[in-house]
Parts: structure tokens; sequence; C-alpha cells
């Protein structure tokens, strides 16, 4: 347990004392946020969406067209002004001249299809809402569903609370270069050599790593949902407690995510670049941006409910906006916790065979 | 500790880099392996520090056989790098202490080795700086330091000194001396002769992966450097008169300054070197007589200076 804590004090120190890890972990996820905020925190109570949809045959289009309808925000302001289009084409030009905001089509087989100006902000963050409300409507069996409650929510809803979840699952996994070049520098450095002439385990090194590492990531959350808050995102002191714990199986993720990468590269600036590009793709897979589309891969497994950020996305979401329990979040914390503890094994296996027997030679 | 290695060899791809290499290393013993660049003396020790294993030969550690240096015995050897490797972020004081604790030392071990350390290197006026803000000079010191921290028995040193002021080269060859009083065994590989020759017991040339020569520095002077050696510098030789001087003396040696030789009688080589220079038109700056040194040696043994 000494070595093991020594390595994380090291680490922390090392952090510390280096504005590149501090610039990494803690300025640009903060300046993100900001950003998002800036550009999107404008209150949407008297915004509403315009959307057409085209008529079609299929069953459940009238259920469908009924429960968007009744999305509505806080102050009772419907999220959907809903019109009836006779064609794809009188639609788009509908949002040519901006007069619509997305259009939508029912085709067989449960699949919606969506026409957009992808330049249109209120026209992505449309995409974005009818497709978490899709997605929720065609996984309930029964076409009664409960639609997403985004009445019941205590936001003040505008595009930034929309996507906060998003943004911490994002904020966190910038930690991914972080950690990368943690492990990595010590690689290019030698002080593998060290540790190979120490009596310390690889898996104890990486322990260490994922200790310390854990401490920034918990860190880096605090100060993610304190500058939402910042930012004017409001929710419940309990729902901000939940949060935190939702943090700690989606850091450990990131951090074994992390471990796996850098151990199984010896070049270090591959194996940063490949974790900076790994960290948009779970990004953007795991909607922390906007809802990534259903994807079907086979059967009813989707592209997305591969991805555990997707999870840690969803426990975010489920906690902040709907002020769900931690029942509630249940599936969600033990798909990440499962995948955690696969990336650490397989990041100590990686990081004894191709970091430290590889060391001399 | 005594290690006894016999025939090791070690090749890479298709490259040989250790052949047929045996050596003995002994407690209170400080063992110079000596060699040019890539003679294959960095390879030699991390076959027997345990870094890497032999493709053949044996090791007996203690009487006990070993192909290779086992894992339970890397906490009684302590190897310090050609490379200068520390935790850039960490103080000299945190270097050590990190170093101690993944070395398994308690507290009480550890804080008596790092004052021994500290003082014995020097180290206190730079304890709380950074490694990164530290001299060439501390930087080595601490780079031995954190290497033995965990007081081992047998210590390595892939030359510790390169680069770095005649003082802390002082320090650092002091403190090696005082290794081997503390009966350690010491095995070091250097560019610097001429302080190797002070300090080695023994020493072990190396050239082109095999062992070319070995025994104590005065043995190997008496063998291969009976006599005097007549050092002419020279700034005109050109391949005429090498060959004429390689034709006309037997133990000629030539370097990027000029050429030595080797004289059983100084004043006969003198009597029949002053034509050969007239008659060559060799320019000579400075003609200097004196006992061989061990690099001297080294130059009759391998026909190359150390640092080429």
């Amino acid at each position: 347990m000494q070595k093991i804590l020594s390595i994380a004090i090291k680490n922390l120190l090392t952090v510390y004392r280096d504005l590149k890890s501090w610039s990494i972990v803690f300025i640009l996820p903060v300046a993100f946020i900001g950003i998002f905020a800036f550009v999107f925190n404008r209150s949407n109570d008297d915004v509403s969406f315009n959307l057409g949809y085209i008529k079609s045959e299929i069953s459940y289009q009238n259920s469908f067209i009924n429960e968007i309808s009744k999305l509505e925000n806080k102050k009772k302001v419907k999220y959907f002004n809903l019109s009836q289009i006779n064609s794809i084409e009188e639609g788009k030009s509908k949002v040519q001249s901006k007069s619509l905001d997305l259009i939508i089509e029912f085709i067989p087989d449960n699949k919606v299809r969506m026409y957009t100006d992808t330049f249109s902000t209120k026209g992505n963050v449309s995409v974005g809402i009818v497709t978490q409300f899709t997605n929720s409507f065609f996984t309930q069996s029964q076409p009664r569903l409960e639609v997403i409650s985004t009445s019941t929510t205590t936001n003040e809803t505008t595009v930034f609370t929309y996507l906060v979840p998003g943004l911490i699952v994002y904020g966190i996994l910038n930690l991914l270069p972080q950690v990368i070049y943690m492990v990595s520098s010590e690689v290019r450095q030698k002080s593998t050599f060290r540790y190979f002439t120490s009596k310390v385990k690889a898996w104890q090194i990486i322990l260490g790593h994922l200790l310390s590492q854990s401490i920034i990531a918990f860190i880096q959350t605090i100060i993610l949902i304190f500058t939402v808050l910042i930012f004017g995102y409001s929710t419940t002191p309990n729902a901000l407690l939940l949060a935190l714990f939702v943090s700690i199986p989606t850091n450990l993720f990131t951090v074994g995510m992390g471990l796996v990468i850098a151990s199984s590269f010896k070049n270090d600036n591959l194996a940063a670049n490949i974790g900076t590009l790994v960290s948009i793709i779970l990004g953007f897979l795991s909607g922390a941006f906007l809802a990534f589309p259903v994807v079907k891969l086979f059967g009813n497994i989707t592209l997305t409910q591969l991805i555990p950020t997707t999870y840690a996305a969803e426990a975010f979401r489920k906690v902040l906006q709907y002020n769900k329990g931690l029942p509630d979040i249940i599936p969600e914390l033990s798909v990440l916790t499962l995948s955690s503890i696969v990336l650490i094994l397989v990041g100590s296996w990686a990081y004894n065979k191709f970091q430290l027997k590889n060391l001399v030679g | 500790m005594k290690i006894i290695a016999s025939n090791l060899m070690k090749k890479f791809g298709n490259k040989i880099a250790v052949e047929d290499v045996s050596l003995n290393i002994l407690p209170g013993q400080i063992l110079g392996l000596l060699g040019p660049n890539g003679a294959g003396k960095s390879t030699a020790i991390k076959i027997l520090s345990g870094q890497i294993k032999a493709d053949a030969g044996n090791i007996l550690i203690d009487d006990q056989n070993f192909q290779q240096i086992p894992d339970s015995l890397r906490s009684k050897i302590g190897v310090m790098p050609q490379e200068i490797i520390l935790w850039d972020k960490l103080s000299i004081l945190e270097n050590l202490r990190f170093t101690a604790q993944i070395q398994g030392m308690n507290k009480q071990d550890r804080d008596l080795q790092i004052r021994n350390l500290v003082s014995g290197l020097n180290l206190e006026k730079e304890l709380n700086t950074l490694a990164e803000n530290l001299s060439g000079g501390y930087k080595r010191r601490l780079n031995l330091a954190i290497s033995i921290i965990h007081n081992p028995s047998l210590v390595f040193l892939d030359e510790p000194s390169p680069g770095i002021d005649p003082q802390s080269r002082r320090f650092l060859w002091d403190f090696i001396y005082e290794l081997k009083k503390q009966n350690k065994a010491v095995v070091l590989t250097d560019h610097y002769l001429e302080e190797a020759e002070k300090l080695c017991d023994y020493v072990v040339i190396i050239d082109e992966g095999k062992v070319i020569a070995k025994g104590a520095v005065l043995d190997l002077k008496i063998k291969y450097g009976a006599g005097t050696l007549l050092q002419v510098q020279s700034d005109n030789l050109n391949s005429e008169k090498i060959i004429a001087l390689s034709q006309a003396f037997r133990d000629v040696k030539f370097s990027t300054k000029g050429f030595s030789i080797l004289a059983d009688d100084t004043v006969e080589i003198f009597e029949k070197l002053i034509p050969h220079l007239k008659n060559l038109d060799i320019n000579t700056n400075q003609i200097e007589l004196r006992q061989p040194s061990l690099e001297d040696i080294f130059l009759i043994l391998t026909g190359k200076e150390i640092r080429e």
C-alpha cells in the first residue's frame, strides 16, 4: 500500500507543479463549458422550435406527435410548434426560409428521418431533443410512454442546460490525454527504469496512477459542476451529490481507458494523439454534445449501447435534469463499473508487457 | 555478493553485442569495464544486473548457478544508468524519498540512508530544489544517490561522470571509493581512464564484444606496457609517413594528435627516431617521455582512443 500511495502522491505533486497538466485537467474543460454557456445559455422560455412533419399511415405517428407536442419547459412553454407539411420538398423550402427548424418523416420499422439546416443552432438542438425523445419512445414497448418529463424538471431550460450532462462527461473524458501524458512521459523520460530496478510491481504502478488520477478527476468534476452552476445551471443539492457519485465510475472508466492506451504505445506522442481522438469520438458517440442518432448494429443493439460513456451521460442526465434517484441509475453505474474494472485489468497487463518487460534490450 | 560470470553471449538480431565474456565481481573491489563506444559494456552491465538475459553463458552468484539474475536478487543490486533518470518535478529530497518508498524501505532505514547519501554526495545545498532546475553535476550525483538508495551490495555505474564539472566529478569519485570501503562490489564503465586507473582494482577491457585484456591495473601495465612511452605530437602525418613509421617501429600507435612508441631502451629508440623524423619531414610539436598509463595500454590493445 505504501508503494501505491507513494506513486499517487508523486503523480499529484507532478501535476500540481506542471502548468501543462493544469491546463489540460482544469483550464481546458472550464473554458470549454464557458464557451458553450456563452453561446447557448440564453433563456429558451420564450423560444420554441418549429417542427414540421409529413402525414403518413404509420400507426404510431399520432401517438408520437401527441406525446412530443406535450414537451414543455418549466414555464409551461411548449418546446415545439408542430405543423403538418405535404412533402419533403415543401419542408426543405421552409427550413431554408427559416420558417421551420426541423422536419420529421415517419418511415416503417420504427424509424424517424429528420431534415434540418446543419448550420442552424436551433435546428441542431431540435434534432438532439427529438432524437432523445425518439430513443425513449421506441425503447418503450407501449406507445403510451412516459415522455421525458421536461415539465417536471426544476431547470430553467436552455440549450446549455440540455447540454450540461454531456459537457460534464466530455470534461471528464478530457482526462484521457492527461492520464496518457502522465504515464507516457514517465516512459519517455525512462523513469520506468527506476520501477524496473525497484521492488514495485506493475499492478502497484497502475493502482498508483489510478488513485492519483481518480483524485484529480474527482476534483475536476467538482470544478466542472461548480462551473456550470456559475453559468446559471440550477439543480438540487441532492442531484449534485448524486452527480458526484456518478462521476466516480465515469472517472475510473476514463482513467482505465487512458492507462490502456498509454500502456500499449511506446511512442508518447502517438499515444497522446490517440487519447485525444478517442476522447472526442467517445464524447460524440455518448451524446455529449447532441444526442447521437440510433444506429442499429445487430438485433436491437445500437452503437451507443456499446459505448460505456453513453451510460455516464444518461446517468448524469437522469440525475441532473430529471431529478432521478440512485435506484434509477443502477444499470448505468453497473455498466460503467464493470467496464472500468475490465479496462484497469487490461491496462495492468499491457503496462507490464509493453512498458516494463520491454524496457531494456 | 560475489558474481562469477562465464562465457556470456548476447546477440541483438545478427549483431553480437557481447561474446565469451567472463569476469568476476567481488565484494570490496572496484571492477572497471572499459572499452570504446559500442564495445558491449552496457550490454554486459544489463546482463549482470538482471535487466536482460544472456543468450549463452553462466552466472554464479554466491556459489549458486543462474542463467539470469533472478528478480529476488534485484534488490541487492543498484544500477546507475548512463542517462540521467530523475523525476523532474520532484525535489532532491522528494526524489530520494520516493525511490526509497518504491524500494520498500522502512522509515528508519530510509531516513538514515537519505542522510548518508545527502552528506556523502554533498547534496545539502539544493535539497529542496526541483530536479529539473539542478545543474548537471547535481543531477549526476542525484542520479547516483537514487540508484543506490536501497543500500545494495553490488553497484553498477554506467559512465557515471560525463560532462560534469571537476568538483562534482571529484565528489562522485570519492563517494565511489567510499562504496568500496563499505565492502560493496562496484562495477563501472568510464571514458575517464585516468580516474578509472586510480579507482579500479581490476580492469576488463572489451572491444567489439570480446574481452581483449583483463587484470589488475599494475599487472596490465607490466604485461602490455613494460618500458617507456615516447609520445610525439605532430600535425603533418599522412599515409606515406604512417606506413614508413609502422615499418620502422614495432610498437608504434597512431592517434589524432600524433603517434607513440613503446620502448624498452629509450636511448636506442631516440637514436633511431631522429633520422626518421628528419627524412620524413615530420613536424614535432612536442616529444614526451613517460610511463604508459591505462589510456596508453588501451590504445596499444585496441588501436583506438576510448573517446573515439
